[in-house]
């Protein structure tokens, strides 16, 4: 809410500067977001008076005038089009700086000296669009007087933001009345109104019907005769522009001045477009429509409430007016509506129909219903003075549910305790009565407080601490030491999770961060198919646009975006992972599936291991391996496998436990091109909730070290190109038994010396016993057993 | 010539010659004719059966003792020649010490995780255990259970992504406060890390997905002074000992007394600048009491239980810490970016 500094100093009293009003409004918990001053560059400008025009001898376009300035006259050469005599005209005198960083000096334009310039509206910052000639001032422009004081520019606007539980100031009187409670000075000047009404007519009817209390607790209606729909005065127009409201006339104005005073949002309706005078305020029937004053035709269902009278809807109570009884140039009787409706069905209404108006802002946050009349009395004294109107009638008010408060019951210890404070109970009373809060009785420390009518946000006892800490000062409440010394604990799982981190940046992966909000395209451009359960997105039903317009299902997408989008920065070795939630839609009104995941991405890794050009995927199947043993589980296996966004030679399904656990492959050459990525690239994605499954943090036992020497026997095979080697190196294992320590595979041969449909494997075996160093006879024996089992088995030549 | 003398010629002869010696080739080459297999000391030993037997012991001692004082010049000069082989081989080991290391690789945590880890520390250490939930809440967890109605005003607060009439995207952290309650007694003390949405434009102070961090603290007889000696640990350790702190009055549905706490802008240190628009301060986080309805719908007896409930934006921190501009560029990943942390 813009709230102007002057405006509202006339409610109130204060000394206190724009900065400081600025920090008691925010230490209120009204906060101040800035302070605007309207006439930023302007303080020089003069208003002047052009007591005389001459042509320029030199320039047919050009005009020198004399301007009475107040205390001295000035010449100033002009150009504009509609310069003349008896103008009043803002200066900018020699030597001042415009707001765009113009600065004016005494110059000599074609020989004629000019001391000033005479302004347009935009060069004042006034307006965007070029002026067409200087700006005309009215009568009220003293010749030498300031222009922003003219102009009403020599104000300060807080922009106020406003919290829910704080409507009340939706209104400056709300606002004085917060002041009103820390300031020493100062009351709150409430307008004082006088209202001369005649005798209504019976020709002139007037009658308020409430088929709904619940909906509407009360209604006003008052007439106003005669009225001259003309301009606002204006002092009026500059206090409405300060506050951001652009003047329409004079009966819009004062209604729309009233609600920024009293926090009342008012209707004038044209009274002579109301069937027999009769204001029935009841649910809308279902389907029955309204053309609203912005003239679109509303639908409208029993949820609603509207105005209407014995002939139809008229307006949309509380939400916006409708467009048949609008008060246009030709009104000359005026119905004033003031009224309180329920929060809930407005804000219902108001959110249906997508139709937010000043009025509805504030009747969903609530307004003082001890108030609504006074409301009316303000505007119709405005109205009587500014418009002519003539009071017919006393205020017809309809209260079929009177404010009622049974007041609440605050113990005085219970403010202490909950407020770290030690107050007595008189203290506490003191707050709250600055609140205009009333003090009913007080029993045995519980005082027992009646709530204003404007203060629907205080409903029980927390809101009365709130308001005693308020005025208290939280910064004057003790700092306590925190109570527990006990030392914080770490799940279980969060420790995994912790340590899978530690180890993916310890081997050199960068991690990443992605939105898991993504659109479709991608999942199209990864040639994901229709039926793909990658498909089964969590959608949003209202999603701002088609990019954030879905749940991711897989880390791959932003793993391959973030590779493609590092390329294009010529960023080199690429090695990231991401640990991240994906989502799977289960059907409608299930909660949909929350997984974590680890994913890895890899391209321009260094060292191609195995001499295939897959330096990629064995660096990413290696990091998996790693983070399994570090973690302490078993390796996991990789099995030949397809996906639709990868190699199809190169892609592998990973078990645990024989359990498919993720995948891992090299992105398919399609894909390097779709996403100029430069090279061939590799990604993982694993589930995350293995690791919380399986890893068993506690049950560690260390192997006590070996005291013999190990004996290394290496083992050269020729085998069919498309046996795996993980086949070999699972039966090697199993043969060896427990002497076998360890099998390595430390090379792999294709070429030269070797069968075009064969390839060479190189093992290094390791034989330990833990009692013995083992003699020859005793590793042969099991080296010969292994290779019998080989050859028999498999189609394989031992290379010597 | 008499094997006596012959012995002392020899004595002679090895110590001239040792002495001589420059390279460990040639040390090598004496070592083998005076003191190899077939060496002239050797060959002495072979001769002593050719002197006079009463001469032999004498000849023999003294044979003995040229072997031994031999083999220590030997040793000696071997040492001697080594070390001045290694000094020369060193001397032309010479590097450029000021070529670059070797660069182990290690891999570069986000800094949206640099900044939770370091804050998870303080507060575990302020007796906080870590707790979550699912980003994918129902209404009653994200607005209900925290007093906030349907149709109440405060959902306007924020702008809500919803899935379907009862799931939605969690628009704050604070459903993980009503989650925790359900399902322990007290005394609670929880930090809720985590992912939010809100149905935000992408652009360079918003995205429709940040980070928050939740604390709640609920037992008997906690109050705002406790709140705010929490807050004055946790300032202390992210921002500096030196910073002031302001609380003042604000609004949310879950709390009462509510407040926003500012911190003196780390920036100007209060002056006013850019950073804090001129205030002096920065908004850091929001605190409150909890509020009587949330506890009750938690099934907690307010009269009993009190506690108080804070958070933050998490991303926001990281971008006034690292003196980021633009929200945008921790999602980015750009790695000339995350190399930086």
């Amino acid at each position: 809410m813009d709230v102007p500094y002057s405006w509202l100093k006339t409610y109130i009293d204060f000394e206190l500067e724009p900065e400081e009003l600025a920090h008691t409004l925010t230490m209120l918990g009204l906060e101040v977001e800035n302070i605007e001053f309207l006439g930023t560059g302007l303080k020089k400008i003069v208003t002047g008076l052009i007591t005389e025009v001459s042509d320029h001898p030199e320039a047919d376009n050009l005009k020198v005038c004399q301007v009475d300035l107040g205390d001295k006259t000035e010449q100033i050469v002009c150009g504009a089009p509609n310069v003349r005599e008896g103008l009043r005209v803002p200066v900018a005198p020699a030597g001042s700086i415009l707001p765009e960083g113009q600065e004016v000096q005494e110059v000599k334009l074609r020989g004629v000296t000019s001391r000033g310039m005479i302004c347009s509206r935009d060069e004042l910052g006034l307006q965007e669009e070029r002026a067409d000639g200087i700006m005309e001032l009215g009568s009220g422009a003293e010749p030498g007087g300031s222009f922003i004081d003219y102009a009403g520019l020599n104000e300060y606007v807080f922009k106020i933001d406003i919290t829910p539980n704080y409507a009340r100031c939706l209104g400056l009187l709300g606002i004085a009345r917060e002041l009103q409670a820390v300031l020493e000075e100062g009351q709150v000047k409430y307008p004082e109104i006088e209202l001369t009404a005649q005798e209504r007519s019976s020709y002139d009817p007037l009658k308020v019907k409430i088929e709904d209390p619940e909906l509407c607790p009360r209604y006003t209606a008052r007439l106003l005769k005669n009225v001259e729909i003309g301009p606002s005065p204006d002092w009026m127009q500059k206090r409405l522009r300060s506050a951001g409201v652009r003047p329409i006339n004079n009966i819009v104005d004062i209604t729309n001045y009233v609600l920024l005073e009293y926090n009342q949002p008012l209707h004038a309706f044209d009274y002579d477009k109301i069937s027999s005078g009769e204001i029935i305020v009841r649910r809308a029937e279902e389907r029955e429509k309204l053309i609203t004053l912005d003239d679109e035709t509303r639908e409208l269902t029993t949820d609603d409430l509207v105005i209407a009278d014995p002939e139809g809807s008229i307006a949309l109570a509380g939400v916006m007016g409708g467009a048949d009884s609008e008060v246009t140039a030709d009104t000359t009787n005026i119905l004033l509506e003031s009224a309180a409706f329920d929060q809930v069905s407005i804000r219902r209404t108001s959110r249906r129909l997508g139709l937010s108006s000043e009025a509805a802002y504030r009747f969903e946050r609530g307004v003082d219903i001890e108030a609504v009349d006074e409301a009316s009395r303000r505007a119709s004294q405005l109205m009587q003075e500014y418009a002519g109107a003539e009071i017919h009638g006393e205020l017809v008010d309809e209260y079929p549910l009177p404010y009622e408060q049974d007041g609440i019951d605050l113990d005085a210890g219970r403010v202490n305790q909950l407020l770290g404070l030690d107050l007595s109970e008189s203290r506490i009373s003191g707050i709250l009565k600055k609140l205009d809060f009333e003090i009913e009785e007080v029993v045995s420390d519980v005082l027992k407080v009646k709530v204003p009518s404007y203060r629907n946000d205080v409903q029980q006892e927390a809101d009365l601490v709130e308001e005693v800490a308020r005025m208290y000062g939280y910064n004057n409440i003790p700092v306590t030491a925190s109570p527990s010394r006990q030392q914080g604990k770490k799940t279980e799982a969060q420790k995994i999770r912790e340590q899978v981190l530690d180890l993916m940046l310890g081997m050199g992966l960068d991690e990443i961060i992605n939105i898991s909000l993504m659109g479709k395209e991608i999942y199209d451009k990864l040639d994901i198919p229709a039926d793909s359960e990658y498909r089964d997105w969590v959608q949003i039903s209202n999603p701002l646009n088609e990019s954030f317009s879905i749940m991711r299902t897989t880390l791959i997408p932003n793993m391959v975006q973030t590779l493609s989008d590092n390329t294009r920065h010529q960023q080199k070795e690429l090695r990231f992972f991401e640990r991240g939630r994906v989502f799977r839609d289960r059907g409608p009104e299930k909660r949909p599936r929350e997984e974590r995941r680890l994913c890895g991405g890899s391209m321009d890794y260094g060292r191609d291991l195995w001499g295939n050009d897959a330096a990629d995927f064995y660096y990413l199947k290696g990091v998996l391996e790693t983070l399994f043993s570090r973690l302490k589980l078993k390796t996991p296996e990789f099995k030949e496998s397809s996906r639709p966004f990868l190699h199809p030679g190169r892609a592998a399904d990973i078990y645990y436990k024989g359990t498919k656990i993720g995948f891992i492959g090299e992105l398919k050459a399609e894909l390097i091109d779709e996403f100029d990525l430069r090279e061939r690239a590799a990604v993982f994605e694993i589930s995350a909730e293995i690791f919380i499954e399986e890893v068993q943090p506690h049950s560690f036992e260390f192997d006590t070290l070996p005291k013999f020497p190990p004996v290394s026997r290496d083992l050269a095979l020729v085998v069919p190109r498309e046996l795996s080697a993980s086949v070999i190196l699972d039966d090697i294992d199993n043969i060896g038994g427990e002497l076998l320590r360890q099998v390595n595979l430390f090379d792999v041969y294709t070429g030269e010396q070797i069968a075009r449909e064969d390839k060479s494997l190189a093992f290094e075996l390791l034989f330990q016993a833990e009692d013995r160093t083992l003699t020859d006879r005793e590793v042969n024996e099991i080296f010969n057993k292994i290779v019998d089992y080989l050859k028999k088995e498999y189609d394989v030549e031992v290379r010597k | 010539m008499k094997l006596k003398e012959k012995l002392k010629k020899l004595k002679k002869e090895i110590q001239q010659a040792f002495a001589g010696v420059e390279d460990l080739e040639e040390l090598e080459k004496l070592r083998v004719k005076y003191l190899g297999q077939k060496g002239e000391v050797q060959e002495i030993f072979g001769q002593i059966g050719e002197v006079e037997p009463e001469m032999r012991p004498e000849i023999g001692k003294k044979t003995n003792e040229l072997q031994e004082q031999a083999a220590k010049l030997h040793q000696k000069e071997k040492k001697r020649l080594e070390k001045k082989e290694k000094k020369q081989k060193m001397k032309k080991e010479k590097i450029d010490v000021t070529l670059p290391g070797t660069k182990p690789e290690m891999g570069y945590a986000h800094p949206l995780t640099r900044g939770m880890e370091e804050i998870k520390e303080v507060f575990l250490g302020l007796g906080f255990s870590i707790a979550e939930g699912p980003e994918i809440e129902t209404e009653y967890y994200n607005f209900e259970a925290l007093n906030i109605p349907e149709n109440h005003p405060a959902r306007d607060l924020q702008d809500t992504l919803y899935i379907d009439d009862k799931h939605l995207l969690r628009t704050h952290t604070s459903p993980v406060q009503v989650r925790t309650m359900e399902n322990q007694r007290p005394p609670i003390r929880i930090l809720a890390p985590g992912r939010v949405y809100r149905s935000d434009e992408l652009d360079a102070s918003h995205s429709p997905v940040f980070h928050q961090i939740e604390g709640l603290v609920v037992a008997e007889d906690i109050s705002f002074s406790d709140l705010k000696g929490t807050i004055r640990s946790f300032v202390s350790e992210i921002y500096g000992e030196e910073r002031d702190i302001r609380f003042r009055p604000s609004y949310f549905p879950f709390t009462e007394p509510s407040a926003e706490v500012d911190v003196s802008c780390i920036v100007c240190e209060g002056e006013g600048c850019s950073l804090c628009s001129r205030s002096g301060w920065l908004e850091v986080m929001g605190a409150g009491m909890v509020h009587p309805n949330v506890l009750e719908m938690s099934g907690y007896n307010p009269e009993v239980f009190s506690g108080f409930a804070f958070g933050m934006g998490w991303d926001r921190i990281a971008m006034l810490k690292y003196g980021i501009h633009d929200i945008r560029v921790l999602f980015e990943n750009d790695r000339r970016f995350l190399h930086q942390f």
